[in-house]
């Protein structure tokens, strides 16, 4: 039951958003505080009944530790996102850059957007799954083309195109497995859920089920930003507005990892890891030195932060594929990359609003200009390339000690590609945040909704380095033993 | 009989992708597609009375109607609306496409797929036809430079993928059935409104002319 009233709350605020009118545009605010709140207190509610039964499974929904999760990183980066969303549309209508029914139209599409997350790691069966992640296509392919401008509009129809031809093969993939695993399922006549082929032990002709598992990987994988499935990443995260930039970086492409993990799980049960961890290592090293090297030539402060998410899947990619203590790193690094590249992106939103460009050229003396965001963004900068204290540097150096035995030349490739992205960062941050603050430009913050978010998200990060909640830490902890 | 008569759809299916490989006029995409997607739902029908499965026979008909009726009748507004004549060339030449198409058949036939083609079920003799389909409508959808042919070898895609499915035995419940139905049904909405909205914008929807991203 809780699980449905958490699917019902974006629903039901979608609903509502759509019937207010232009003067009573105060409401959108109310219903989301209300969305924002009720999801917070159904997630929670969800997590603590996870952790107390280990797992939730019913016809429509299968619920274990991984899921919550999941659930976790959408309800954090949904209530941030969303709040955020709320200062930065006003701040946008008071330049005249978004109408009344612009604002109505993307909280519309947000909170069906939040639902179809939600859904994806909630439900129990395969191709459910796979209708709710190109629901999240859909639902987003609006928002990416929201400002309605020729480039907007390019890289809505790529992220559109791409992502359905990519998520068609990961659904070709899905029927496959199903129909190799409903052969070994007696008395089972119609198609299974994640309970029915995790049960399946291993299997005599594995060439069936290796295939079934190129393709997920090359079709979740597309989603998941993976390189070379990538292309349509920089540009949707850099054309869509700034609160689902943020959502696209910190919380989607966990979702679709997700997909990944789940099919993983139950192909490892059939034929063993060593296929499905070989394929995960072969496209995260990939993606890790792709996105550095580009990192390291980037003009553009958003689709630096686009690359930074590829390199970072690749780097949770290599820890699932290494095994072992890499798997609770990687399960770690999720988490942790959640809350940076909120934090990043969402600052990103006010130097954005300030400066009126993405140019990393056009943009000096942020700490000036912006001390709170300034701050934070150097702080997220940090983070989100595993300086210590921050919990990215232990995930990464836990998920590279998981694979030096193993794969000691893809451990040292992945070390240097960390290394010139941080080079990278370090370079266009300092550009940005220090210097002289170009005229024309008035110094100062926003308002409380464009702050707040982000001091809640950089608490959390902080707080989550020094201190992890023991909550998140069974959760892990029971994630990690699915692997096994 | 049946596996012959499937085995018969499965190959018209098949030459229905070529035949939209060398089309270039838009109408004519969309009359194919709509004939294709017909041969998907008369695979379905005849799987629903061999099964003696209402669920079955009840997607079979929602799929008729969002497929064969009002998709193409979506397109075909478009195409009135924005002039869409001629808009589906390809990058490759005709030949050149031909020879792709011969080497996929190979490919499917290959033992690269041997695990997919030796399945054990009834209809085993369609399953490379099936494969040399999907990898086929994915050239398909590479291949050509309008943004409406895009959608056609998606949509072709997507056909071939739920005959495959069908073929290899695989049973679903009519509420997914009919999900997947929906999915693809906003999906097409989507896509045509987007149509719309680039041709506005670009006003052409050739998409090697798109390229404002390089800016």
């Amino acid at each position: 039951m809780l699980l449905t009233f958490l699917l019902l709350v974006p629903i039901l605020a979608a609903i509502s958003v759509s019937f207010v009118k232009r003067e009573q545009k105060i409401y959108i605010k109310h219903i989301m505080f209300a969305a924002s709140a009720l999801e917070i207190f159904f997630s929670a509610s969800v997590i603590s009944q996870t952790i107390a039964s280990g797992i939730y499974s019913s016809t429509y929904y299968y619920v274990d530790s991984l899921s919550a999760l999941l659930i976790f990183i959408i309800t954090v980066g949904s209530f941030s996102a969303g709040i955020y969303s709320m200062g930065y549309l006003h701040e946008e209508n008071k330049k005249d850059i978004v109408g009344f029914s612009r604002i109505k139209q993307f909280f519309i599409l947000l909170n069906l957007f939040i639902f179809t997350m939600f859904f994806a790691v909630m439900v129990s069966n395969p191709a459910l799954m796979w209708i709710a992640i190109e629901a999240t296509t859909l639902s987003t392919a609006f928002l990416i083309s929201f400002y309605n401008k020729p480039s907007a509009m390019e890289a809505a129809w790529k992220y559109l195109i791409i992502n359905s031809v990519g998520l068609l093969l990961g659904f070709l993939g899905t029927l496959i497995l199903l129909a190799v695993s409903s052969s070994h399922l007696e008395g089972t006549e119609l198609i299974v859920s994640w309970k029915d082929l995790i049960s399946i032990g291993a299997i005599q002709d594995p060439l069936a089920i290796k295939v079934a598992f190129i393709f997920i990987m090359v079709g979740f994988g597309t989603k998941t930003g993976l390189v070379p499935m990538h292309t349509w990443l920089p540009d949707a995260h850099s054309k869509a507005p700034v609160p689902l930039s943020a959502l696209l970086s910190g919380v989607l492409l966990n979702v679709s990892f997700f997909a990944i993990l789940r099919n993983k799980i139950v192909v490892d049960n059939m034929i063993g890891s060593d296929f499905s961890s070989g394929l995960l290592v072969l496209f995260g090293i990939v993606s890790i030195i792709i996105a550095a090297f580009i990192i390291l030539v980037q003009v553009n402060y958003k689709r630096l932060l686009a690359y930074s998410s590829i390199e970072h899947m690749g780097i949770i990619a290599l820890g699932f594929g290494f095994g072992g203590m890499g798997v609770l790193a990687g399960l770690l690094h999720m988490v942790f990359h959640s809350l940076a590249k909120s934090l990043l992106f969402l600052c990103s939103g006010n130097i954005f609003l300030k400066y009126s460009s993405t140019k990393i050229s056009n943009v000096r003396g942020v700490l000036s200009a912006l001390p709170f965001t300034g701050i934070l963004f150097l702080f997220g900068v940090f983070a989100i390339t595993g300086v210590p204290p921050f919990g990215l540097f232990f995930t990464e150096f836990y998920i590279l000690s998981a694979g030096i035995s193993s794969y000691p030349g893809i451990v040292a490739l992945a070390m240097a590609g960390i290394i010139i992205v941080f080079v990278g960062f370090l370079r266009h941050a300092t550009s940005m945040v220090f210097g002289e603050v170009p005229a024309g430009i008035k110094k100062g913050e926003f308002g409380f909704l464009t702050t707040a978010p982000l001091a809640v998200v950089a608490v959390i990060l902080v707080g989550f380095g020094l201190f992890f909640p023991p909550f998140i830490v069974r959760l892990i902890e029971s994630a990690s033993k699915l692997f096994l | 009989m049946i596996v012959n008569s499937l085995y018969f759809l499965e190959t018209l299916l098949f030459i229905t992708v070529i035949v939209l490989q060398l089309m270039n006029e838009s109408r004519t995409s969309v009359m194919i597609y709509a004939a294709q997607s017909f041969i998907v739902s008369l695979m379905l029908i005849i799987f629903s009375f061999q099964e003696n499965s209402s669920g079955l026979f009840i997607s079979a008909l929602a799929m008729l109607a969002v497929k064969v009726v009002i998709m193409p009748i979506f397109f075909f507004k478009l195409i009135d609306r924005q002039k869409l004549k001629f808009a589906t060339t390809s990058y490759l030449s005709v030949p050149m496409t031909l020879i792709v198409i011969m080497l996929i058949v190979v490919l499917a036939n290959s033992s690269v797929f041997r695990s997919l083609t030796s399945m054990p079920t009834e209809y085993s003799s369609a399953i490379p036809i099936a494969l040399s389909g999907i990898l086929a409508s994915l050239f398909l959808t590479i291949n050509k430079r309008g943004a409406l042919s895009q959608i056609i070898g998606i949509l072709t895609l997507e056909n071939c993928i739920v005959s495959f499915a069908s073929i290899i035995g695989l049973k679903q419940t009519l509420v997914l059935e009919l999900g997947i139905i929906f999915d693809i049904f906003v999906w097409s909405v989507i896509a045509t409104v987007f149509i719309s909205m680039m041709y506005k914008h670009f006003g052409s929807l050739n998409i090697t002319q798109i390229t404002h991203l390089k800016d």
